[in-house]
């Protein structure tokens, strides 16, 4: 029971990912994706930008649970208002919510990160301060 | 063909197999020509018996899958659920021949049915049949060579083929048809927990609506194969309601399909159709239906009644057919998805599978809103985590179906996802790759690289080169050797940082084995192009280039056929220096791993202009001969953090073909010349001109080991001009050497000999000394200032001769008088010049101390001439004045070895005047004259006037020396030399005592009588005149104050006590006096006292004495003072 995930910029580069393991569903807490999904996810990833460019200009909504799925893996994605997508494939299951929360949090702190003077839209984000704040709020909410 | 295209169901499979050894290509045809026919109309079957008459539907086609493969064994459980998956007919191939009869044909036919035995009909084909060729054996049609009846052909084998569709079917008659779960014997628990719930009654019911139902939806499936659709129509819908009422949710989802594909055949054949209302309920009451589908088994024709609202006759548009379609499809879905949960009639996973695919296939052909949505939905159906678990075959077709579907509709990201997985797939499993893309695969795999970046200008990551690597093995596994060979060189030339030293040999190594042709992929290959003679390149002349190439790889490369690329500039490369050896190509040089190698090649430019060199050709490894460009990387900003590459190149003007020259010979004998100090020797220098072109320009130079040091000192800013006026004479004027035949070598043709008469000068101090000619062949139309040097060393040593060691000038005055004993040449010329009419005061002498520095008695020579010599060339002449005129002083002196001597040589005094004397030090350079603000101005005119009285005095002068022929002991008796007489400085006395004053002061003593008397007997108190004569040698008129200056040599008394004198003693001229005029002033004295004085005179020069400010311009002493003396 795991959680891939991965900020992409404009330009689908990933600017950000991470493996998250979850405590709940008696998990201890590190990510455990069989060796062949853990290649897999970014490319799951990846694919599944198409059918979010598909449904963001359709539907009136930035979070999409199950925009997609493969190998049982679903994937959830969030929009910034920069078009910069949040994207989660996990095979967690019935943690719509808690994504949403996650999610919105992660907003925050990526604005908090876009305010930087030394940080420019698309660049790969690099920052200690957002990955153990980005960890501290998985460990809340997933 | 798509495996799983949307109308795979209403396709009658048609096994097609070559026969009588027909040849691969041939089959391939014959195959290609009745998949062109595969589709045949109802209308043109003849008609048959049975169940299946096309006369009942003629507006509908019978569909053809010709395919080579068998049937798949392991789908055979399933016919009887979906029959569409038989493969009904055989169809053998046979080619025809002339020795092909009956008998044969039978035969084959016979085997043809023995093979095949599964196969409800055998039909063999012959293939290039003669128009009159009739086969007699059943089921055997000739298709003739043009291939003109190949449809009537199909249509015959369709006919015959319903035929026995007809019988076939009829079998199933009083089957029970079983749920393929079942018979396929897997397992079938819980079954009884089910029907407790039930009456009894109700069940039979129940058994026999679903008997009658899965009977009806076979039958539906046969007539939809059979081209009759609109009993497939009726059939389905009959099934549809039966196997809702039973309840049995696989048949009636794959009902459901079947009526979907029907409704679709029948939009696309414009046929008008409608459904039954039940139907149509059931469609749109789609929720209702799937909440509780057992739980109200209600009789299909009462909701009829429920639901009135659809018009009967009702003819659908197209959309409407369309969201009908799909709503089928979507509701049988709902349906299967249903029959997951009952044990005993649950969908395989390879039919729902197969069914979702199809229905994808459908929903990426129409254009129905939201299709992209219920298509997602669907793939994530497909793959969800059980899709591994499916065979990799299998797994290879839904990739490869999906592949398509996503290509259709435009989702790149998605379908370059599923190539990745299909490569991994097919490499993991090796598969063979069954399909065959064409052209299309390059463009596929360019666009699964382009969705990861991989062609783009970003710095490359893992996981790019992670597909890229797959893609590469990929294109390795199915030998598609174009693939191969672009892919392996992206990966070598974007991602050879990240691969290992055995992935890039692995890669180079399948890269060598290729037969295709492919450029080196490397664009940077050329780093650095440096010529060794940057200035200017000779057309037809080598000239060495080194090229610095990169192999930034793990693996040594090499280099073949290295050509220097210019702008269309003939040029030609060589690797060796003889030109006879072109066939570089067998030449390879290797590169080293990862190293930088540096190539030395000979460009030989082969025409003249400009040539821009921009980068190599070569051929690298086994790669095609291209162009590398020679790139030179921008440096990076912050804004553009990618590298950007331009184009350098390296401009170098060639010049038209130039002559060579060498030296033949310098004929000196043991090559070695020894001089005395200004001893001159002639030799002579043997040049060829060993090239093709003429010489038609030569300058000729010479340096010997004293023009460095003295360029050394001209460096020195604060030489006085005539010290910089001495070093350029030497530099520019003496020069070592002389050509003498100067003006017989302008030109120098091909293959000419040239001789050149030398003449070396002994000049102090020279240790070596070269002559080096320039020569060039000029053209008329584009001169140029190349030139080629040649330098031929003269090894020179000069010993010291004669030296000057120092120099004096004595005036001599009017009174000077030659006593009888003085019977030397100085004195017998004076006798002689004063015996002429000139003043003994008109002469001065100068005063040379010799030293003869040689080992040898030597003989001194001068030669003096009264007035300057005009001839310009006479200070550097070597030789002895030629004619002298009779008044030029001339006189030898004889000088042991190691002796010095002093010569007295008369001079006549120089008179310049101040207009020639100010004139400016010239400069031999033509330097531009810089004004003297430091040196003080009466320095400065000494300096201007001491330079001209040097510079006449040189015009007069000449000294050399000999040693003499009768010396019979010495090798060097008869030689001769000059005597370096430049290093005569003028002191200011000595400039003095040479010019003749510009005011002439002559003092006299008159008598009474004005007779002149002798100063030295003067009377006491007698009366006498002081005649002061004012003679003025300037050009100019001139007026001032005139001073009588008296004095006595007792000094204790006052002059004024001494002598009388009438008139004053310092007075104005008054009126100026005219050039070359003289003025006499007369002062008559009486002397009071006896003893000696001294009588002077001082004219002061004045300015402004016609009006304005009086100055003081000069003031002029007289010459000779009047001794007087009084008894």
């Amino acid at each position: 029971m795991s959680y891939y995930f991965a900020i992409l910029g404009t330009n689908d580069s990933p600017l950000y990912e991470l493996e998250i393991g979850t405590y709940k569903q008696s998990g201890d807490g590190k990510p455990n994706f069989p060796i062949e999904i853990k290649e897999l996810q970014q490319f799951i990833v990846n694919a599944s930008l198409d059918i979010l460019q598909d449904q963001q200009f359709k539907i009136n909504q930035i979070f999409f649970k199950n925009l997609d799925a493969f190998y049982g893996y679903q994937v959830y994605s969030y929009l910034t208002q920069g078009n910069i997508k949040f994207i989660i494939s996990t095979n967690v299951k019935n943690q719509d919510e808690s994504i949403r929360q996650f999610f919105i949090e992660v907003n925050e702190l990526y604005v908090k990160n876009l305010l930087s003077p030394f940080y420019n839209v698309n660049d790969p984000i690099r920052s200690v301060g957002f990955d153990s704040r980005v960890c501290l709020l998985a460990k809340k909410y997933l | 063909m798509n495996t799983y295209a949307f109308t795979v169901p209403a396709r009658i499979k048609a096994q097609v197999v070559p026969q009588d050894g027909l040849d691969r290509a041939e089959f391939a045809t014959c195959l290609s020509s009745l998949q062109r026919v595969a589709e045949v109309r109802l209308v043109d079957v003849m008609p048959c018996a049975g169940l299946f008459n096309p006369q009942a539907y003629p507006q509908g086609h019978v569909t053809y899958d010709f395919t080579t493969h068998d049937q798949d064994a392991s789908q055979l459980f399933l016919l009887d659920f979906e029959p569409f998956r038989k493969v009904f007919n055989t169809i053998g191939i046979i080619k025809w021949t002339e020795e092909l009869d009956d008998r044969k044909v039978a035969s084959l036919h016979r085997d043809l049915k023995s093979q095949h035995p599964s196969s409800l009909g055998h039909y063999s084909l012959v293939f290039g049949a003669p128009k009159d060729y009739k086969s007699g054996v059943p089921s055997v049609f000739a298709v003739l060579s043009d291939m003109a009846n190949i449809e009537t052909v199909i249509c015959d084998v369709t006919s015959s083929f319903l035929g026995n569709l007809s019988v076939y079917v009829s079998a199933y008659q009083h089957v029970t048809l079983r749920s393929p779960g079942i018979a396929s014997g897997s397992v079938a628990n819980g079954t009884a927990k089910k029907r407790i719930s039930s009456s009894f009654e109700s069940q039979d019911k129940i058994r026999a609506h679903r008997n009658k139902g899965r009977r009806q939806k076979l039958y539906a499936n046969f007539y939809l194969l059979a081209g009759n659709l609109k009993s497939a129509l009726a059939e389905f819908c009959e099934s549809i309601l039966n196997l809702q009422y039973a309840g049995d949710y696989l048949w009636l989802a794959s009902g459901l399909e079947g009526l979907g594909l029907c409704m679709a055949l029948l939009v696309r054949l414009e046929a008008p159709f409608q459904l039954p209302t039940e139907i149509l309920a059931l469609l749109d009451n789609a929720k209702k239906t799937t909440q509780s589908p057992i739980v109200s088994p209600r009789p299909s024709f009462q909701s009829a009644n429920v639901f009135p609202a659809q018009p009967t006759s009702a003819v659908y548009s197209v959309e409407v057919v369309e969201s009908l379609i799909i709503k089928t499809i979507n509701k049988s879905f709902a349906y299967y998805r249903q029959s997951l949960q009952t044990p005993e009639d649950y969908a395989l996973p390879m039919v729902l599978c197969e069914s979702n695919l199809r229905y994808i296939d459908y929903l990426s052909s129409v254009n129905v809103q939201d299709s992209v949505e219920l298509i997602c939905g669907i793939t994530s159906d497909v793959f969800n985590d059980q899709f591994v678990l499916l065979p990799p075959t299998q797994q290879y077709q839904i990739y490869n179906s999906m592949i398509h579907v996503y290509g259709r509709l435009n989702m790149r990201r998605k379908r370059a996802f599923l190539v990745r997985e299909l490569l991994e797939l097919v490499l993991n499993h090796q598969l063979i790759a069954q399909e065959s893309y064409d052209g299309e695969l390059e463009e596929l795999l360019d666009s699964v690289l382009e969705v990861y970046g991989i062609d783009r200008q970003t710095t490359p990551n893992q996981i790019q080169k992670k597909v890229l690597v797959s893609v590469f093995r990929f294109c390795h596994h199915i030998k598609y050797h174009k693939g191969v060979a672009k892919y392996g060189c992206f990966l070598l030339r974007d991602f050879h940082v990240m691969l290992s030293e055995n992935e890039q040999s692995h890669i180079f190594g399948i890269l060598c084995q290729l037969n295709e042709v492919y450029p080196y992929w490397d664009d940077h290959l050329v780093q650095d192009i440096s010529l060794y003679q940057k200035d200017k390149l000779i057309q037809d002349e080598l000239c060495e280039a080194a090229i610095v190439l990169q192999n930034p790889y793990l693996f040594e490369l090499e280099v073949k056929n290295i050509r220097v690329a210019t702008n269309e500039f003939p040029a030609k490369t060589q690797l060796n220096l003889k030109s006879k050896v072109t066939g570089t190509s067998n030449t390879s040089i290797t590169l080293k791993p990862r190293a930088h190698t540096t190539v030395s090649v000979f460009v030989v430019p082969l025409n003249h202009g400009n040539m821009e060199i921009t980068g190599i050709s070569a051929v690298v490894s086994n790669c095609e001969e291209r162009t590398f460009e020679w790139l030179e990387k921008q440096p990076t900003t912050a804004k553009n953090p990618v590298a950007v590459y331009r184009p350098r190149s390296l401009t170098v003007p060639v010049l038209y073909e130039q002559p060579l020259l060498s030296l033949v010979d310098v004929k000196l004998p043991n090559r070695w010349i020894m001089l005395l100090e200004g001893e001159c020797k002639r030799f002579d220098i043997v040049m060829k001109n060993a090239s093709n072109v003429e010489i038609n320009q030569l300058t000729t130079k010479f340096l010997d080991s004293t023009i460095e040091p003295l360029n050394q000192l001209l460096q020195n800013r604060n030489l006085p001009p005539n010290e910089v006026y001495e070093i350029e004479y030497y530099l520019i004027k003496k020069k070592p050497f002389n050509i003498l035949n100067k003006d017989k070598v302008a030109r120098i043709g091909p293959g000419q000999e040239l001789k050149l008469e030398m003449e070396i000068w002994g000049k102090r101090g020279v240790k070596e000394a070269s002559v080096i000619l320039e020569y060039s062949h000029r053209k008329q139309a584009s001169p140029t200032n190349f030139f080629r040097k040649l330098t031929i060393p003269v090894n020179v040593t000069v010993y010291p001769s004669i030296e000057l060691v120092g120099c004096d000038i004595i005036p001599l005055s009017s009174s000077t008088r030659i006593s009888e004993s003085n019977q030397g040449a100085t004195w017998k010329y004076l006798e002689k010049m004063v015996a002429r009419g000139h003043q003994m005061s008109d002469f001065c002498l100068l005063a040379l101390d010799l030293m003869n520095s040689w080992t040898e008695e030597m003989t001194v020579t001068f030669q003096c001439l009264l007035e300057g010599s005009k001839d310009h060339e006479f200070q550097q002449s070597n030789d002895a004045i030629e004619n002298p005129p009779e008044d030029t002083y001339t006189t030898t002196i004889v000088l042991q070895s190691k002796k010095n001597a002093r010569t007295l040589i008369p001079i006549k005094r120089i008179n310049f005047d101040y207009e020639y004397l100010n004139q400016r030090v010239p400069s031999l350079r033509n330097k531009q004259f810089i004004l003297d603000t430091k040196t003080p101005e009466p320095e400065q005119r000494f300096v201007k006037h001491a330079f001209w009285y040097r510079h006449e005095l040189l015009q007069r002068l000449r000294a050399r020396w000999q040693i003499s022929a009768a010396n019979s002991n010495s090798i060097y008796a008869g030689r001769g030399g000059i005597i370096d007489i430049r290093s005569i400085r003028f002191s200011s006395k000595m400039v003095s005592a040479l010019e003749v004053e510009k005011i002439g002061l002559v003092l006299d003593v008159l008598d009474t009588a004005d007779r002149v008397v002798d100063p030295e007997s003067l009377e006491l108190n007698q009366f006498y005149s002081i005649r002061l004569k004012l003679t003025n040698r300037n050009s100019c008129a001139v007026a001032g104050m005139l001073r009588h200056v008296p004095v006595c040599h007792a000094l204790f008394a006052s002059i004024d006590k001494k002598i009388l004198y009438n008139g004053v003693l310092q007075f104005s001229i008054e009126k100026p006096v005219l050039p070359n005029e003289s003025r006499e002033f007369i002062l008559g004295v009486a002397f009071l006292e006896k003893g000696e004085y001294e009588w002077g005179a001082i004219f002061d020069e004045m300015d402004g004495y016609d009006g304005g400010i009086i100055s003081l311009k000069h003031q002029h002493l007289q010459r000779e003072q009047l001794k007087i003396k009084v008894d």
